[in-house]
């Protein structure tokens, strides 16, 4: 290797070394391509599932100490990179180009590592380890992971608001220091990298935006801003806080993406038919108000409707005011994208339909069943066509006030004066926020 | 059409198509086992597999034979899997891909476990950066998954693995894209869709009577 020159020593040394997550282990290779280093998996199907859920394996954990001294390395795979991340190593992951490539050539990658003596036999190897990998996935799947499901998501959506705090937190003292940047990059992640890589606005460089995964153009403004910010200096001990904050994020945001392929996963083997109806978050997040598949499979198609509602929906049957119409169900897209006079209709239709696909999850456990997402595909556009114009907003509330009269005049069991006259405030509010005329 | 591993086999004054057994005495589905000029053969039920369906309603070229390399989307229990295996030979590979669990079950046990050309994947094909154990360009990518967004996700799976010139073979089902269009309008659609992501149509067949509403699209990459 020639002599890494002062200037670009961190870029040039970045491309110098590679470190690839094979199925059977993992390896080194320098900048020539030769083999540095490599270990195989004492358990490959064990450790390559550790290793893809972020997590280190101890079969690799001497491998990883030696990359230490190596400098920034690349890394092949985005688990990986937050495993060796983890270890404190700095790490830049590979182009999809590069990714590819080493897709393309696996089996020779793997006799260069040293873990098969000729393709022929690293490829039979590979196929060993994916009938292992599926028959331990197919074995899981019998056990009761809708229950892991429903901490999952609920730890995914706790890690959402971690992120945003930490990161706006982070945000706005860096923005002390270089204001322009916080218009110039949007995304909390990409703006940790270069806080986390650069620190200093002087010492942003092209190779430190470039390992955070800025264009070349967006580089150059970014640069250009650096130079001319109007921000203040900063002392180093504010500044190496900062960069832990920063260092959270990213830390924190290869957790959330771990997470969120598990639970794509583990929603495809558990409840395939839930996910393929509303996506595999948001099934999850049903799974997770229900308690489990197994509840949610027995409840009827209007309380899935309304689940996450529960709010408005004892609000109106304490008050006789507009029940929700739609609950978690409201993140699905078809929902929330479709015209407002729609979406009651739609969440039932998507709702009555979920019941169905949460049972045939439950009992018939094979796969997805196309006929659900069919049926409701053409109750879809049945909608779409019978309801294309709004129902007018003064036929609605008028069934509404004659419902609330009704609830007035013959009382309810268990409604006190106090509800009532809230009622009839929240009425009257209602009405002067709207506009319309009284009768 | 005739190549290596399939054959036109007259039973019962019917013609049938059938394949070679790569794994003597096995009926992996109960299809029955035939003998010809000292080889056994297993035949390919068009109602069952939409691949036999193709051939049956004449496939002009068929891109897969002894040596290729597919991967295969929506693998299911393997039946068509395991006629593509007797195919491809041992010098070919099948990357079988299926995401439920369950299913993936079956497929080993009745397929991949006696084939030693059968890999199976247990993900999903939306997201074909997670396949295991798969290695360099397919010849062809077959893709029958019966979703809404299956020629989005199998433009995908070509994206990146299907080779400069490789074939798809991607299997309309009209129903699961929108039932209430004419269904060939909603094939033609399927079909501008890969045109205009510079894929070549080179045949599309209406696989009735074998299977209502489906459509065998094959194109060039
Ligand atoms: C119509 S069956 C395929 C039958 C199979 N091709 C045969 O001929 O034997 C559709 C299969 O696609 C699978 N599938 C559904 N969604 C999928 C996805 N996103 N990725 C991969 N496979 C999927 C289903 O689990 C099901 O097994």
């Amino acid at each position: 290797m020639a002599a890494a020159n002062t200037g670009d020593e961190i870029a040039s040394r970045s491309k110098g070394i590679s470190v690839i997550l094979l199925e059977l282990g993992v390896a080194s290779f320098g900048q020539d391509d030769g083999l540095i280093a490599s270990k195989k998996f004492d358990k490959p199907i064990q450790s390559y599932r550790l290793v893809k859920s972020g997590a280190m394996s101890e079969d690799i954990r001497p491998f990883v100490e030696r990359l230490r001294p190596l400098g920034i390395v690349k890394v092949n795979d985005a688990s990986l990179a937050a495993v060796l991340r983890n270890s404190g190593i700095t790490i830049s992951l590979m182009s999809e180009e590069q990714q590819k490539s080493i897709q393309d050539t696996k089996p020779s990658q793997i006799v260069k590592a040293g873990f098969a003596k000729n393709e022929q036999e690293a490829m039979l190897a590979l196929r060993d380890f994916a009938i292992e990998l599926s028959s331990s996935r197919v074995k899981e799947a019998s056990e009761r992971l809708d229950l892991h499901i429903t901490k999952s998501i609920n730890a995914l959506d706790e890690l959402d608001k971690i992120i945003n705090t930490v990161g706006t937190r982070m945000r706005e003292w860096y923005g002390l220091h270089f204001p322009e940047l916080d218009n110039l990059v949007q995304s909390l992640v990409a703006y940790a990298e270069i806080v986390s890589r650069s620190g200093m606005r002087q010492n942003i460089t092209k190779e430190t935006l470039e390992a955070a995964g800025m264009q070349d153009k967006k580089s150059d403004v970014i640069l250009d801003a650096a130079r001319r910010s109007k921000g203040g200096d900063i002392t180093p001990e504010n500044l190496a806080i900062i960069q832990r904050l920063a260092d959270q994020v990213i830390a924190q945001s290869d957790l959330r993406r771990i997470l969120s392929d598990h639970i794509e996963t583990t929603m495809e083997s558990v409840a395939p038919n839930v996910k393929e109806l509303l996506t595999a978050a948001v099934g999850a997040r049903l799974i997770a108000k229900a308690g489990s598949l197994t509840r949610l499979a027995v409840l009827p198609a209007s309380t899935i409707q309304v689940l996450g509602a529960e709010k408005a929906l004892f609000r109106a049957l304490k008050t006789g005011s507009r029940p929700p119409k739609h609950g978690l169900l409201f993140q699905h897209p078809l929902i929330h994208s479709a015209p407002k006079w729609q979406r009651g209709k739609i969440a039932r239709a998507v709702a009555s339909k979920v019941a169905i696909a949460a049972r045939i999850d439950y009992y018939r456990h094979n796969g997805t069943d196309a006929s659900i997402s069919e049926k409701l595909n053409s109750r879809l556009a049945e909608i779409r066509e019978k309801y294309k114009e709004p129902v007018p907003e003064k036929e609605r509330d008028r069934k509404y006030r004659e419902h609330a009269q009704r609830q007035g005049s013959f009382g309810r069991p268990g409604q006190d004066r106090g509800s009532e006259n809230r009622f009839r405030r929240d009425k009257k509010k209602g009405r002067k926020r709207f506009g319309k005329r009284r009768h | 059409m005739e190549n290596e591993g399939i054959r036109w086999l007259t039973v019962g004054g019917q013609k049938n198509v059938a394949t070679l057994n790569l794994v003597k005495g096995d009926s992996v589905y109960g299809e029955k086992l035939v003998y010809q000029d000292g080889d056994e053969y297993r035949l390919w039920d068009p109602f069952r597999s939409k691949l036999a369906g193709s051939l049956k309603k004449g496939l002009k070229k068929m891109p897969i034979r002894e040596g290729t390399k597919v991967l295969y989307l929506g693998a299911s229990t393997g039946t068509t899997v395991s006629h593509v295996s007797d195919i491809v030979g041992n010098t070919g590979i099948v990357f079988a891909v299926e995401p439920s669990a369950r299913v993936v079950r079956e497929l080993i046990e009745n397929v991949a476990s006696k084939r030693r050309n059968v890999v199976p994947i247990n993900e999903d094909a939306r997201r074909p950066q997670t396949y295991f154990s798969v290695f360099g360009k397919v010849d062809v990518v077959y893709c029958d998954i019966a979703q809404p967004d299956q020629t989005e996700i199998a433009m995908l799976n070509c994206d990146k693995y299907l080779k400069e010139g490789g074939i798809m073979l991607l299997v309309v089902k009209t129903q699961s894209i929108d039932v209430t269009r004419d269904p060939s309008a909603v094939v033609s659609q399927e079909a501008k869709k890969l045109e205009k992501a510079g894929f070549r149509i080179e045949q599309i067949l209406n696989l009735e009577p074998f299977d209502k509403d489906h459509a065998m699209i094959y194109c060039v990459k």
